[in-house]
């Protein structure tokens, strides 16, 4: 049975140690209970104290202990793992499409170089509008994703 | 209070640059490479050897394989003028296209020489013969009339 300091505040909380025999209330300030349930996930041994494997096992951490993303232990939503795949893999697509258009502005800023020291100026103004396209589909696949910005 | 400022600061100090921030980062380097081809197609860079300047004297006259340096169009464009031992007369810029080193015209040698790096360009065409440089020499068009040797202008 968790037990409480009396001297203590109570929604202070006290350190966590290993073996430690832990209250499982100890952040939580009845005046303002949601904040204290904002900060619970953050904590380090954050989804453990459902399952009181800190107190079998002290050296034990869940899986993405400090990610902000993870607030339950064990498997399914939010327990350290993607909650919408999809839209992951929507995003890492448009980093992938954009991080290659990059590197071909990169390449084109060199051969517009180039060709402007050898009075190549046709070609500049070519490349030139090579560069413009290419912001303006980096920044349309920026656009595309709303909620990924 | 001051514990859960410290939590803050904690998860704050702990929080990776997310997904979504690398994509605003790259897309803010898309434009910015995009404005840097603006500026090289609008000639916001220097580049040595081109250019217009009022024409300037460079020599009374020039003995075949003799050269001249001088400076043209502007004061950090290094110049010579050559006259060949067939008797053309020919100009170029001296920064040599690799880093900017001066070329020296090598009359023994019969070629103009940048000694930063063994760059070697014909006198006749400016074209490089031998070495790093990656371009020909810009040309200085000269004129030769009774006051003597003129340059007056770029390319």
């Amino acid at each position: 049975m968790a037990t409480r300091d009396p001297g203590e505040p109570q929604g202070s909380g006290a350190p966590v140690h290993p073996g430690e025999e832990r209250d499982l209330d100890r952040d939580v300030d009845p005046a303002h209970p949601y904040r204290a349930r904002q900060l619970a996930p953050y904590r380090r041994d954050a989804g453990l104290h459902d399952s009181g494997l800190t107190g079998r096992y002290p050296g034990l951490r869940g899986s993405g202990s400090r990610d902000p993303r993870v607030h339950s232990s064990g498997p399914g939503p939010g327990a350290g793992s993607d909650r919408e795949p999809d839209r992951a893999a929507m995003l890492n697509a448009r980093i992938a499409i954009v991080a290659t258009v990059v590197v071909g502005q990169l390449w084109g800023l060199m051969v517009a170089l180039n060709a402007w020291l050898d009075h190549r100026t046709g070609q500049v103004w070519l490349l030139l509008g090579f560069q413009v396209l290419s912001f303006a589909i980096a920044a349309a696949v920026w656009l595309a994703g709303p909620r990924d910005r | 209070m001051a514990r859960k400022d410290a939590q803050l600061e904690r998860i704050r100090a702990d929080t990776p640059v997310t997904r979504r921030d690398y994509l605003r980062i790259l897309v803010t380097v898309s434009a910015g490479l995009a404005a840097g081809a603006a500026g090289v197609a609008i000639g916001l860079f220097r580049r040595h050897g081109s250019g217009t300047a009022a024409p300037a004297k460079v020599a009374d006259r020039l003995e075949p394989g003799q050269a001249v340096a001088f400076r043209y169009p502007g004061e950090d464009d290094r110049a010579l003028a050559i006259r060949l031992p067939d008797g053309r007369l020919v100009g170029w810029s001296a920064v040599c296209t690799h880093l900017a080193c001066a070329v020296l015209w090598r009359e023994e040698d019969g070629h103009l020489e940048c000694p930063c790096h063994d760059g070697v360009f014909d006198p006749a065409t400016g074209a490089v013969v031998a070495g790093p440089p990656p371009r020909p020499l810009p040309a200085v068009r000269l004129r030769e009339d009774a006051d003597g040797i003129w340059a007056v202008g770029t390319g």
